[in-house]
């Protein structure tokens, strides 16, 4: 009888031990990195380097997960709405992901582009208004 | 979404897949699940192990399952051939529902694959199906013990937390001695940080040691036993992840 969990334990002879993808590993790692530097635990580098994720690895889960977060609010925001949105979160990702020390030889052109997506937006704030008055 | 009521035509359905149904008490299987375990789907559970698993056994299959009707309420299903000796070819699943004051626990208490079909994700597989049951009956923990083989590494990475402190100061212990300074200062710390603030505490999150790669064949030599608690949003979402991995 399997009664005696002495002898037979849940042991896990799944040989599943992988993920599919090593993007589905790099998410799980990061989020372990992510706790342990919230609690200080280690420093952000040191997660990278004891978890062995790099530093682009990070970046782009960090990426996928802000531009899917953003996604699940745009969906509930209407058209107007969302285009600003939009084009304001992706000034707010600019100016996060390029005032990064790794990026300081690119500032200008980043600035530039942040520059470019400003006056965007405030040109469809403005129709928008003119179109509120019609 | 209306909850499952379970049918004596559903009942006999599963013993229909060749289950072997024991009541221990005054009360039809039904009734039983309907009251003590609302929400699951015996039938639909027992339907997805028989398709899932019955094709990779190598031997004779035992199906049952058991309800007593005792305090606690228990429910267990067991799916196992009878070459429960053989490393290498014994199938074996065994869940134990146990329902608590206004909540149901699961003890995962065997899951072991033949090997010729392991490394194919069926045992991921099977896990979704189990917490697709968890959610619909409102399953707050699951329990573990990990130990043998891959288990004691492979339950890790689902996300439970490790709940006995003297089996983490066992692993610190094999850490101390097979790694190198640098690395169990990395291992220590994870441990200091929680043990620090709770000695004698039962939620280790152990995930954090599993993700450092030296930590893996030191996991695997170990066993330890592990809680999930499905009411937490980051212990769903972990194991959620995993058995979708």
């Amino acid at each position: 009888m399997l009664t005696d969990n002495k002898e037979f334990k849940e042991e896990g002879f799944l040989g599943d031990e992988t993920f599919q993808s090593r993007e589905q590993e790099i998410a799980h790692l990061c989020r372990i990195i992510q706790s342990t530097v919230a609690r200080k635990v280690f420093t952000f580098q040191e997660a990278l380097d004891s978890y062995e994720v790099t530093r682009e690895e990070y970046d782009y889960y960090q990426a996928k997960n802000f531009i899917s977060e953003a996604r699940e609010v745009f969906d509930t925001l209407s058209e107007k709405e969302n285009v600003l949105a939009y084009i304001n979160t992706a000034t707010i990702f600019l100016s996060i992901r390029f005032n990064d020390f790794h990026y300081k030889g690119l500032d200008q052109d980043f600035s530039k582009a942040i520059s470019v997506l400003k006056r965007l937006s405030r040109k469809v704030e403005e129709k928008a208004a003119l179109h509120d008055i019609d | 979404m209306s909850i499952h009521q379970v049918t004596p035509s559903e009942i006999n359905a599963i013993t229909s897949l060749g289950f072997v149904i024991e009541i221990n008490g005054g009360i039809t299987a039904d009734a039983f699940v309907n009251r003590d375990f609302t929400g699951l789907n015996i039938k639909e559970f027992a339907q997805q192990i028989e398709s899932n698993l019955q094709p990779i056994a190598e031997d004779v299959i035992r199906r049952k399952i058991v309800l007593n009707d005792e305090v606690p309420p228990k429910l267990v299903i067991s799916y196992i051939t009878t070459n429960i000796m053989d490393a290498d070819h014994r199938l074996l699943f065994k869940r134990t529902f146990t329902k608590e004051v206004d909540t149901v626990h699961v003890k995962h208490d065997f899951l072991a694959l033949p090997e010729a079909a392991r490394g194919k994700r069926l045992g991921r597989k099977i896990l979704q199906i189990c917490l697709q049951h968890y959610l619909e009956m409102g399953v707050s923990k699951i329990n573990v013990h990990a130990a043998l083989e891959t288990g004691g590494y492979e339950w890790t990475k689902a996300g439970f937390r490790a709940t006995d402190p003297a089996e983490m100061a066992k692993i610190l212990n094999d850490a101390r001695s097979a790694l190198t300074a640098a690395q169990f200062t990395l291992v220590k710390k994870l441990y200091d940080d929680y043990y620090g603030k709770e000695p004698a505490g039962n939620a280790f999150p152990i995930i954090e040691w599993s993700g450092l790669p030296f930590m893996k064949s030191i996991l695997k030599n170990n066993d330890w036993h592990g809680e999930l608690d499905l009411t937490n949003s980051e212990d769903l979402f972990n194991f959620k992840e995993y058995a979708n991995g």
